[in-house]
């Protein structure tokens, strides 16, 4: 075989590995609401904020569930909108986590059915008009976590990572509830993962505008 | 034909010539330029495309007859991956994209050449960067065509220094895309610019 064959066949190859296929766009579902309860008001991380820091208190495998939730937070996305990591110095963090009472018992994660033996709650700061674009909040946004005496072991720490994933999912910007027991960000979370919805909600809030600046320990 | 099967082919032809060619050697420098990977719907439009990147080209050539050349070469770029999305721009990521050719250059006069070649193109974003992204969960090697033109002036016997245009165009898509519902494959076209520099290990002319 010499130069014009071996050219005859490059050009047949690379008509073969070019042929046309056109993507299509995806459809999503449609997204649960996730503006700030009794206001039309949206919070998400900017660019500029990322990644978001996030401190937790070293109490049992803790740590480990914040880390996991971050990461099954982060996979929700394709294009890098949302990055979180671990910090071990409170006074760098956006969002502070801290559990509420004594340790956790030690005790590995297992499928059991979910029970609700523990609780999070994440407290959203006041906003303030910094003389900034937006409104800012007046400080970090905080997670606390509690656990409740009596069920097996199992049940609570498997309570604790869920709870935790979700309160993280509120720490996004998802500032309200999902009506769907199958979604992570119902009230009273039964799965420890995000749902299709809960992806699709969590990607629809990264493409609105927000309307609230994060709270930055430098002044602007 | 299956594009490994047009590589075989071009290989095996090739070998006999090949095999008693003189060898040259060539590195190029310069830019390279990419279409966008992905357009996508979240709210509005958004697209992924490298940004404008250095590339840096490293190929060998033997010499099959005066006017055929046989090349195999390697292309490396680093740059940044941007969302741009409305009026914003967004980096995603620096993503390093290598890629590997052979190929065929055939020489129109004493200082102008065209080349073909057929190669893979491999994305290769960090661990730690491609969770939360299109690479999230891989990013495979993706077959590609290329064509090039360049012009070259000879200084000795041995050396020539030159400038090279080169187009080549790939299928794109990720696991991650598909798992999110992007059906089918995007082809990415990208052109690159680089002066070149290539050195013959013998007299004679490359």
């Amino acid at each position: 075989m010499r130069g014009p064959s071996a050219a005859l066949l490059i050009v047949t190859a690379a008509v073969q590995l070019t042929a046309c296929d056109t993507p299509g766009t995806p459809l999503r579902l449609a997204p649960y609401e996730f503006r700030l309860a009794g206001t039309d008001s949206v919070f998400h991380w900017p660019p500029s904020s990322l990644p978001v820091r996030y401190y937790v208190e070293p109490v049992g495998q803790l740590p480990e569930y914040v880390a996991s939730g971050i990461v099954t937070w982060q996979q929700q996305f394709l294009y890098g909108e949302f990055r979180g990591e671990r910090v071990l110095d409170s006074a760098l963090a956006d969002v502070v986590i801290q559990l509420i009472g004594s340790p956790p018992p030690d005790a590995p994660l297992t499928n059991d059915p979910p029970r609700i033996v523990c609780e999070g709650v994440t407290l959203v700061p006041p906003r303030v008009d910094a003389g900034l674009a937006k409104p800012q909040f007046e400080s970090r946004l905080q997670i606390e976590l509690r656990w409740f005496s009596g069920p097996e072991p199992s049940d609570i720490v498997n309570c604790l990572a869920r709870v935790t994933t979700h309160e993280i999912g509120h720490s996004l910007g998802i500032f309200a509830h999902s009506a769907d027991p199958v979604d992570l960000m119902f009230g009273q979370p039964q799965v420890s993962t995000p749902s299709l919805r809960d992806r699709a909600t969590v990607q629809t809030l990264y493409h609105v505008p927000s309307d609230i600046l994060p709270w930055s320990s430098t002044p602007p | 034909m299956r594009p490994t099967a047009a590589l075989v082919g071009v290989l095996v032809g090739a070998m006999p010539a090949a095999a008693v060619a003189q060898v040259a050697v060539e590195v190029g420098l310069g830019a390279l330029g990419s279409s966008i990977l992905v357009r996508d719907s979240i709210v509005q439009e958004l697209t992924v495309r490298p940004d404008i990147a250095p590339s840096a080209t490293v190929a060998i050539g033997a010499l099959l007859d005066p006017s055929w050349q046989l090349l195999a070469g390697v292309r490396w770029t680093r740059g940044d991956l941007a969302r741009r999305e409305g009026d914003e721009k967004t980096s995603i990521m620096t993503m390093t994209v290598w890629s590997g050719s052979l190929g065929l250059r055939r020489q129109l006069n004493d200082w102008a050449s065209v080349q073909g070649s057929i190669g893979a193109i491999k994305y290769a974003p960090s661990d730690e960067a491609k969770v939360g992204t299109l690479f999230q969960e891989g990013a495979p090697l993706f077959a590609a065509a290329a064509l090039a033109v360049r012009a070259e002036r000879r200084f000795g016997a041995r050396t020539a220094i030159g400038l090279q245009i080169a187009y080549d165009a790939h299928r794109f898509g990720t696991q991650a895309l598909r798992s999110s519902g992007v059906t089918g494959q995007r082809i990415v076209h990208r052109i690159s610019i680089e002066m070149t520099f290539r050195r013959s290990l013998s007299d004679a002319r490359p």
